[in-house]
């Protein structure tokens, strides 16, 4: 391709939150918005770009998904959304949350579409107890206005505790 | 496998981001559960309008009976055809319409002025009422009356959203045209022009939310 050849030897560094450094193609580095914006903006003077909310383990997967994305011509569509179901799957929660979080942070919206949705498929049967231990959010309803919310939706709740 | 990896919180974007995704009506309801803050963001008026947009939930229809003298009033019915879509095409199907739509004053005569993201715009004995007939947890709220509203044709009144400025529009029979953007109190008016709308049995996609005018 063209560009990439025309890119070949731009190349830019990220650092994870753990300290440890990406050497990513700008063309793969473009599927985020946030780092096409510093690119334009030449914020990017500096060697490092250091990304401190992401983890090195998670950054990895994300530059996994940009540049399969970034080198795949449109005609493989098909060949992307089998790649980004296989990405995904046997992931745990704990990874997904990451993605996503990176996801968000980058601006790279494809990600944060399959991750977020992800996660939505899988909590959806879940019974409210068990997605605030995976959200860890905490309950702070009172009894009785948590009664009322279940009362208000009574059909919602039909063959859940 | 999960203690490998620390579960950070997620802001709420990424929150609404995920709630936004659920692939049925039930689902999202039963999240409103959870905690307070994910009952606030799923009752955003953004929220109805995020899911509807999206459409990739299964529309609800609503059913309208007349009243029938003073013991049967006018009642909705929604239904849900996430739960009736195989139902539907069967004869003799037996469907379940999940709830009614709350009508403040039973027995009066009941219309339907039209419906957009899901809210549902009626016209009850001289009220406009606003309500939200999918998550169905607050009274509905009964619009200001407007001056000289009922001089002219009731069967000319519209209701609408307008994309492009990002308000309800309600239209009186006269042609005069007021409008309310999310959240902000009252109705500004009436110029002229039309609202596209949508009119009577309704597809009201998603969940909505109370728009808190």
């Amino acid at each position: 391709m063209a560009s990439s050849i025309e890119n070949n030897n731009e190349k830019l560094t990220l650092k994870s939150s753990d300290g440890e450094e990406f050497l990513v193609e700008k063309h793969v580095a473009l599927q985020s918005t946030l780092l096409q914006n510093m690119l334009d903006s030449d914020c990017s003077s500096a060697d490092v770009i250091p990304l401190p909310k992401i983890d090195a383990r998670t950054l990895a997967l994300v530059l996994g998904y940009c540049k399969k994305h970034a080198d795949a011509s449109s005609s493989k569509q098909g060949e992307l959304n089998s790649f980004d179901s296989e990405f995904l799957k046997d992931m745990d929660m704990g990874a997904l949350f990451n993605l996503v979080l990176a996801a968000n942070f980058m601006e790279i919206k494809g990600l944060l579409d399959i991750a977020a949705q992800k996660i939505a498929d899988t909590i959806k049967d879940k019974p409210h107890q068990e997605v605030r231990e995976i959200f860890h959010v905490e309950n702070d309803y009172t009894p009785e206005e948590e009664a009322a919310v279940r009362e208000e939706n009574r059909w919602a709740f039909e063959g859940f505790p | 496998m999960a203690a490998t990896t620390t579960i950070s919180k997620l802001p709420d974007d990424v929150i609404f981001d995920i709630l936004v995704r659920m692939p049925d009506i039930k689902s999202v309801i039963r999240c409103k559960r959870v905690c307070k803050k994910w009952r606030k963001l799923i009752l955003l008026p953004c929220f109805a309008k995020s899911q509807s947009s999206r459409g990739s939930l299964p529309p609800s229809l609503i059913f309208y009976g007349p009243p029938d003298g003073p013991t049967n009033p006018a009642r909705f019915g929604i239904l849900d055809l996430d739960d009736n879509l195989d139902r539907l095409g069967c004869q003799n199907a037996t469907l379940t319409f999940r709830s009614e739509i709350y009508i403040p004053r039973e027995g009066y005569k009941v219309r339907v002025i039209g419906a957009c993201n899901g809210l549902v715009c009626l016209d009850v004995d001289k009220d406009i009422v606003v309500c939200n007939p999918i998550l169905q947890e607050r009274p509905p709220f009964v619009l200001p009356k407007l001056p000289h509203v009922f001089s002219s044709s009731r069967s000319r009144f519209g209701f609408g959203f307008s994309p492009s400025s990002d308000e309800y529009k309600w239209q009186n029979g006269g042609g005069s045209i007021y409008s309310s953007s999310d959240g902000s109190g009252g109705w500004r008016g009436g110029g002229g022009g039309r609202v596209v709308m949508t009119m009577m049995v309704v597809a009201a996609r998603g969940v909505v939310a109370v728009v808190e005018w």
